[in-house]
């Protein structure tokens, strides 16, 4: 080993004489000018020897090597056209391409939409999208809405809906607040239509009423543990699917501004629905929903906020029907209980609380840091303070555009890190 | 274990003597001995291309890259550690920057009168705008700008001051433009000059980026009354604006802050390791010139006495003073454009930290914005951009910086000020004591960490040789004379004179003193005489001051002088 390294040394000290004289001589040969002055002497005899063969060596050349192209076009290449491009909000109809996910644990994907704002001239709103995430989630979705005269409100609308979706390996740890870390996956694909009406009351209220469709079937997921082969249907209910009628109502109250600051107002959102099978199955459930979230500006200038929110989602089942184990509801997500796995904790009822500070760092640069509470139980009265599962981390938003804030969290429980990057946060 | 862990210590000290080595290797370049006031960097070379730069480079590279190299520099550190930090590479035997194509020394060397000083780089007077036909606009942006051609064909940048700030951008351009050019840098000929947009043509396939949909088209008359309606005005509804000249020669894009251009054979020096460059940062602090990121910063490949060659100019000091579009922001000067400690301090405080980005401008009149001495701190004053280059700075180089800035007097700036052609005589006022007040700081906040010791001279005395100096903090009023000390000592071959301390700023050297030192050296062999300043608690590094006899024995001349 000595022997190598004095080899290597001497290897060393052999070349890089050499290097550097060779360094030198590598410079572009000057042409000789035709005046010269009396005394052309420079300060110096020549370039520093091995300057740039040191820089050129340095491991975080490489790195800037790697960075640069995308760094180059995002300043002045496709990705800047792309930052750059003005939506043509003018436009009737046509394609959107874009990125985006397909709800909890799905990943991110390419989404392209087709649109026609004024369908046969009468102000009809259809929408397509179209979206596949790197995790092989699918949404494919149709969106009508039809334009109903109603002068006292601000909108009113018949809207018709028909979606395929694929989740193709959500987590499932059973069912309960106390079930074990042991992940098995499962997944899902739902064919759904709906029908309803909206009616947007002013800037701020917004309510509605629909019946939805909904066939989903249970699969085997696209990889990890199945969760067909390790519960069995009794336990869990709906293991290999079910269709379902629903009909519901909801109000939203909407007071929330984003632009630039690290938001202000509040949403408020309630939503009942009556969900039964249609196919002669064993489900049929009351669902109550409320979910709010509200920003306190603690400086006149916004830079510091206390921003909380909380969700409290029951299911009501007569008698000995049931409700399946797909459409409970969950904690453990970025919008629920971070920290923790997605889907970490199910059951009949779920409660889920945030508190979040969060500080302007930087123009452009928010911090916040959270804590987040959750349980779930088989019905609200269960509850109690004891059965809350805490997660809490940190989370830095960046606002690439003043609309368009971009979110990263970082998680921690008592059983995971996890980290969460959302664009266009609503919280 | 024992085997394994002799290994490890031997492969951790072969990787220190390898890097230490390279160190050493990559930064012994050698230095001219003799007193050079020109080094002639302008041979003829072949037409370099032009360069590009953009946020990249003075972000991602200049800020993150470059700084975690540095930060990873082993070499670096060691002669940190060890009080030597890396000093400039073009600096001549008695400390001074020779002329270059970088740099000419004008009036800190060569004393500029009052109408060299008002005249600046310019050549002519004030460019004759009527019938101006415009060649290029940008409507976007807080104040529009555009190309134009004068009646004699001559292009000029064309800058309008803001509708609410009239005078504010163009007054701290043409000031700032004239005191970096006395002070020696390269800039573009800068006028205050007046437009009337009556006058104004529109050249023929001049177009503009529609702000609606994003796409080029035909710059119209509408356009032109709209960018001019954003615009400052004058009572007769001509603009003010600033002019700046078109700069001879052919743009080959910036100059990098770091390295060197692989293409000029005529550059050697690192242009972290140019004195001037470096010392732009105290400079650039005295006049709040914030915006010095690499794209502010022009190689012109021009031809001067039948040689092409690239000469290196600074550009667009339009957010200097309390200039900007609008009066500068409060942070600019205080904090980066990224700060990374501020934003490290507003994390851990929980918001509660104050970064200077959160406070707001104390705006003391349209024209002047937010120039002033309020928490003015020289050492911590930064540019928009961290730099490798500012950040190379030592304390010899800021003392060079000091004696650049100490060159201008009270008169100087009230010239240079009366340039700006301000509205108002209090705006002069102010300006000319604000620039005073905070040459003052800066001077004093760098030549208190030297010696401040500056014009030695040698000569012949009754008892010897009297070596004299001027001690800059005491002849500005800088530090109290009763306050301050001088211990020197006489070094030849072989020979150390015993330290000894005086008062005034004249050391005299008998003859029995310079008979030791001299003894055992040969006949050209120069005397050193080592000078400490003491202030209070402060005791400088030594100033090297070394002279010898000419052959004839008739002259005592200064042949060198060292503070590294």
């Amino acid at each position: 080993m000595p022997l190598r390294s004095g080899f290597i040394l001497l290897t060393v000290l052999t070349l890089a004489p050499v290097y550097a004289l060779w360094a030198q001589e590598s410079l572009p040969s000057a042409v000789e000018p035709s005046v010269e002055p009396v005394q052309p002497e420079r300060i110096v005899e020549g370039r520093p020897p091995l300057y740039s063969f040191k820089r050129n060596l340095h491991p975080l050349t490489w790195v800037e090597l790697a960075f640069k192209p995308a760094f180059h076009s995002a300043e002045s290449g496709w990705i800047h056209k792309m930052l750059e491009r003005k939506p043509d909000t003018d436009k009737e109809s046509g394609i959107r391409f874009g990125a985006g996910g397909v709800g909890v644990g799905s990943g991110f994907g390419p989404s392209v939409t087709f649109f026609n704002k004024n369908l046969l001239g009468r102000g009809i709103d259809v929408e397509v999208p179209l979206t596949y995430t790197y995790k092989q989630y699918q949404l494919f979705e149709f969106n009508g809405s039809i334009p109903l005269p109603y002068r006292k409100l601000d909108k009113f609308s018949f809207d018709l809906g028909a979606a395929y979706m694929s989740r193709a390996q959500d987590d499932f740890f059973g069912i309960g607040n106390n079930t074990p870390e042991d992940e098995t996956k499962f997944r899902t694909v739902t064919r759904q239509a709906s029908a309803g009406f909206t009616a947007k009351w002013n800037e701020r209220w917004t309510s509605g009423f629909g019946v939805t469709y909904r066939s989903v079937g249970v699969t085997e997921p696209t990889s990890g543990v199945s969760t067909q082969d390790q519960f069995n249907a009794a336990s869990v209910p709906g293991l290999f699917g079910a269709t379902l009628g629903s009909a519901g109502f909801f109000v939203t109250r909407d007071t929330e501004k984003r632009e630039n600051y690290a938001f202000k107002g509040g949403l408020d959102d309630f939503r009942i629905s009556f969900n039964r099978s249609v196919d002669g199955g064993d489900f049929e459930y009351w669902r109550y929903h409320f979910y709010s979230q509200h920003f306190f500006w603690l400086t006149d200038d916004g830079r510091k906020v206390l921003a909380a929110r909380g969700l409290v989602e029951t299911n009501i089942t007569p008698g000995n029907d049931l409700i399946p184990f797909f459409d409970m509801p969950f904690v453990g997500s970025d919008d629920t209980l971070r920290g923790f796995d997605n889907f970490r904790f199910r059951d009949k009822s779920a409660l889920a609380l945030s508190l979040e500070y969060r500080y302007r760092i930087w123009p452009r640069l928010d911090w916040g840091v959270f804590i987040d509470q959750g349980q779930v139980a088989l019905q609200l009265g269960d509850m109690g303070l004891d059965n809350f599962h805490t997660g809490y981390g940190v989370r830095l938003f960046v606002w690439p555009k003043p609309d368009l804030p971009i979110s990263i969290d970082l998680g921690r429980s008592s059983e995971s890190w996890r980290l969460y990057i959302n664009f266009n946060t609503r919280f | 274990m024992k085997n394994q862990l002799m290994q490890v210590r031997r492969k951790v000290a072969l990787i220190i003597a390898v890097t230490m080595l390279v160190g050493v290797i990559s930064f012994a370049q050698t230095r001219h001995s003799e007193v050079l006031w020109l080094d002639f960097d302008m041979k003829n070379i072949p037409e370099p291309k032009e360069r590009q730069s953009g946020a990249y480079d003075y972000f991602f590279k200049g800020q993150l890259l470059e700084g975690a190299k540095r930060s990873l520099d082993v070499p670096r550190w060691l002669r940190l550690a060890t009080g030597h930090p890396k000093q400039a590479s073009n600096v001549n035997a008695l400390d001074e920057v020779p002329d270059s194509s970088w740099y000419t020394n004008r009036h800190h060397i060569r004393h500029m009168d009052a109408a060299a000083l008002q005249r600046g780089p310019n050549t002519g007077n004030p460019p004759d705008f009527t019938g101006a036909v415009i060649t290029r606009a940008k409507t976007s942006g807080v104040t529009p700008g555009m190309m134009v051609n004068d009646a004699t064909g001559q292009a000029y940048l064309i800058k309008f001051d803001n509708f609410n700030y009239p005078n504010l951008q163009s007054g701290a351009e043409v000031i700032s433009t004239k005191i970096l050019y006395a002070a020696g840098y390269n800039v573009p000929e800068n006028y205050v000059a007046y437009i009337d947009p009556k006058h104004l043509k529109i050249g023929n396939k001049v177009e503009i980026r529609d702000p609606k949909t994003g796409k080029q088209r035909p710059l119209t008359q509408d356009d032109l009354d709209q960018m001019l309606w954003r615009v400052a005005r004058l009572p007769d509804g001509r603009c003010r604006v600033l002019a700046s000249k078109m700069l001879k020669g052919k743009p080959k894009g910036p100059f990098a802050q770091i390295g060197f251009r692989n293409d000029d054979p005529n550059d050697l020096i690192p242009h972290e390791d140019r004195r001037e460059l470096r010392a732009l940062r105290v400079i650039a602090s005295w006049i709040n010139d914030w915006d010095l990121k690499e794209v502010q910063s022009l190689d012109m490949y021009v031809e001067e006495n039948g040689r092409k060659f690239l000469r290196h100019y600074l550009l667009d000091f339009g957010s200097s003073l309390g200039a900007d579009a609008e009066p500068t922001d409060y942070y600019h000067g205080r904090e980066y454009g990224f700060d990374v400690h501020s934003v490290t301090k507003e994390i851990f405080s929980f918001g509660l930290y104050e970064s200077a980005n959160e406070k707001r401008a104390r705006i003391i009149s349209p024209e002047i914005g937010n120039f002033t001495n309020d928490d003015f701190d020289p050492g911590d004053w930064k540019p928009t951009y961290p730099s490798i280059m500012f950040d190379s700075l030592t304390d010899v180089d800021a003392f060079w910086a000091a004696r650049v800035i100490l060159s201008f007097t009270k008169e100087d700036l009230q010239n240079i000020i009366q340039t700006a052609e301000y509205s108002d005589p209090m705006t002069n006022e102010y300006m000319l004591r604000t620039l005073w007040e905070r040459r003052q700081i800066v001077t004093h906040h760098w030549l208190s960490k030297t010696d401040a010791l500056s014009d030695f001279s040698v000569r012949p005395s009754g008892q010897g040789v009297a070596l004299t100096f001027r001690d800059l903090m005491v002849q500005h009023a800088l530090a109290l004379i009763d306050f301050t000390e001088y211990t020197y000592q006489v070094k030849g071959k072989d020979y150390k004179s015993p330290k000894m301390t005086i008062n005034s700023r004249e050391i005299t050297i008998d003859r029995e003193t310079l008979g030791a030192a001299t003894e055992n050296g040969s006949a050209d062999t120069p005397v050193e005489v080592s000078i400490w300043t003491h202030r209070r608690n402060f005791t400088s590094e030594p100033v090297k001051v070394y002279f010898n006899w000419s052959s004839d024995l008739q002259q005592l001349t200064i042949r060198r002088i060292d503070r590294s």
